[in-house]
């Protein structure tokens, strides 16, 4: 029995939580890493708690994340990869380290810095 | 009710990992690095590699600065800033100071009113040194004229005469960002532009000009030197008429094609194009005709009514145009060396300029200096092993955030390794070596 609510303790957390990865480099090789995990309490970055008058920019950061399409186009500057972990199921999407909606994005994140 | 429980289970043994203290004060041994770095020893002998000059750094990695020259022109500690910001990370929403004030550094700063000086300044700088650049990288060209490739030189001289320069605005971050400039970078794109990002206006000359000889030479590499320069409203186009998605050449008929594309078997820098993909040399290679058809062959799965099956029967006919382009093949690192050796001959012929030996050395050091400032391996873990005994052995909590960063996954898999390029190609150039003192290796230099 112990076992099982130890058990649901790890796996609970994880089933509650959709956490997004975005990693991306540039030209020159340099990478960037940020995570935004929201949670049935609120929102994480980066492994720490967002504090809740910050919840409206967590928030906009993303629905802007999960809003990135991929792109088969040539990049110029850099590439990004999206891990989106929800639940079990774990999606990746690649694009272009570049461009107004991705500018846009980063710039959401960096509020949250 | 059960997850309110785990969360408050969560956050209290999240809080037990690492406090504050732990954390602040591997931020404070990283803030208190010196901001001027120690003379630099070029007077001792190094071997013509990017790894042994690389060596030369390690000592640094306590500085802010890895390098600052007599003008003042500085190479920022990438592995340093990249290492305190995933510790402040894991500062718990404290809010932190940034590493420094530098904007060249933390380029979110250029919109504070009191830095727009610094921007215009770097800005201007950067567009000099692009000027120069472009009049060398012309020289380098017409250094090639033999008699029967006169009128191929002259286009790809036309090409480099109307490349123009974006420094993109520092006001709005998120266009700097929209740009490609959320950290220092560069790229030659369709528009025929070179976009330098503003920080690396305080870089030294050198580093930008090998940085805006490379992007300058993408406008005539095998993959853009290949396909019409058109004109548009606006200003030039590069007509890259194959669709990666829909696996087809668009042939849209452009009226305007103000420089027609060489293919590769007119380009007259056809002989380094080969050696470059030689093991005497970098060593990297396209992916032939053949193995471009078995892999969308594979694709395919034999059905032939399939998009991937039409596409692999018109690799043959195709490939003489889009053979060295990334979203024809999935690989352009053979365009990626031809700039990096175009770059290297406009640096060797500058060198060549300076009569004075100390500024030549410097010189030919400096122009390394993107990669040494962010490339360097022996750097990064000196770094992260300063932070790691700061925290005195509390970094658990931090080691989730540091194992985000995997360079696994990194996808700019489209250029050849930084040690390879510097020292195949850059420390290869024989007037590079001879101005560096430095012992040759192996490597030859493609002519």
């Amino acid at each position: 029995m112990k076992i099982l609510v130890a058990l649901f303790i790890f796996i609970s957390p994880m089933a509650y939580a959709q956490s997004i990865l975005i990693s991306r480099d540039n030209k020159m090789g340099v990478l960037m890493v940020d995570r935004l995990t929201k949670d049935g309490k609120g929102f994480s970055f980066n492994h720490v708690k967002v504090p809740r008058s910050k919840n409206q920019l967590a928030q906009a950061a993303f629905e802007r994340l999960l809003k990135m399409s991929p792109s088969k186009e040539q990049c110029f500057a850099g590439h990004f990869v999206l891990t989106i972990e929800d639940k079990a199921v774990k999606k990746e999407i690649r694009g272009c380290a570049e461009g107004d909606e991705y500018g846009k994005l980063i710039a959401a994140l960096y509020k949250l810095k | 009710m059960a997850s309110a429980v785990l969360a408050d289970w969560d956050e209290q043994n999240q809080l037990k990992e690492l406090t504050y203290p732990e954390i602040d004060s591997a931020l404070e041994v990283l803030r208190n690095g010196p901001r001027r770095p120690e003379k630099c020893d070029l007077d001792k002998k190094y071997s013509c590699s990017f790894n042994s000059y690389c060596s030369s750094l390690k000592q640094r990695d306590r500085n802010i600065y890895i390098y600052e020259n007599e003008e003042g022109h500085r190479l920022p500690n990438t592995a340093l800033l990249a290492v305190y910001i995933v510790l402040a990370r894991c500062a718990r929403g404290e809010s932190f100071p940034t590493l420094t004030d530098d904007p060249f550094m933390h380029p979110e700063k250029f919109a504070e009113p009191k830095n727009q000086k610094l921007f215009q300044k770097g800005k201007a700088r950067i567009n000099d040194i692009f000027l120069e650049s472009q009049q060398r990288v012309i020289k380098v060209l017409m250094a090639r004229k033999n008699g029967t490739n006169d009128a191929a030189i002259e286009s790809m001289i036309q090409r480099i005469r109307t490349v123009t320069l974006e420094v993109p605005d520092g006001k709005d971050f998120g266009q700097l960002v929209s740009k490609g400039c959320e950290v220092p970078n560069a790229a030659y794109r369709y528009d025929h532009k070179v976009v330098i990002c503003p920080q690396l206006g305080n870089f030294p000359e050198a580093s930008i000009m090998s940085v805006v000889a490379h992007e300058l030479a993408h406008a005539i590499d095998p993959c853009c030197g290949a396909l019409d320069l058109v004109k548009t409203k606006t200003g030039y186009e590069v007509n890259m008429d194959f669709n990666p998605v829909s696996l087809m050449s668009v042939s849209e008929k452009k009226s305007s094609v103000a420089v027609p594309g060489i293919l590769a078997d007119k380009n007259p820098f056809s002989s380094v194009i080969s050696c470059l993909q030689t093991s005497d040399s970098v060593g990297i290679k396209a992916p032939t005709v053949t193995q471009l058809q078995e892999s969308y062959f594979k694709e395919a799965a034999g059905d032939r009514q399939s998009g991937f099956y039409k596409f692999a029967q018109k690799i043959p006919e195709l490939y003489s145009k889009y053979g060295m382009c990334e979203n024809f093949s999935g690989d352009g690192r053979v365009g990626e060396a031809f700039a990096d050796w175009i770059g290297a001959q406009v640096i060797a012929k500058k060198i060549e300029e300076i009569p004075e030996s100390t500024r030549a050395k410097r010189f030919a050091f400096e122009s390394q200096g993107v990669f040494l400032a962010s490339h360097c391996p022996q750097a990064l873990a000196a770094v992260q092993e300063r932070a790691s005994s700061a925290m005195m052995g509390g970094q658990r909590s931090c080691g989730e955030a540091f194992a985000d960063i995997d360079y696994s996954n990194q996808t700019n898999k489209n250029h050849p390794s930084t040690g390879s390029r510097i020292t195949k190609i850059l420390l290869a150039q024989p007037e590079i070596q001879k101005a560096l003192g430095c012992r040759p290796e192996k490597f030859k230099a493609c002519q």
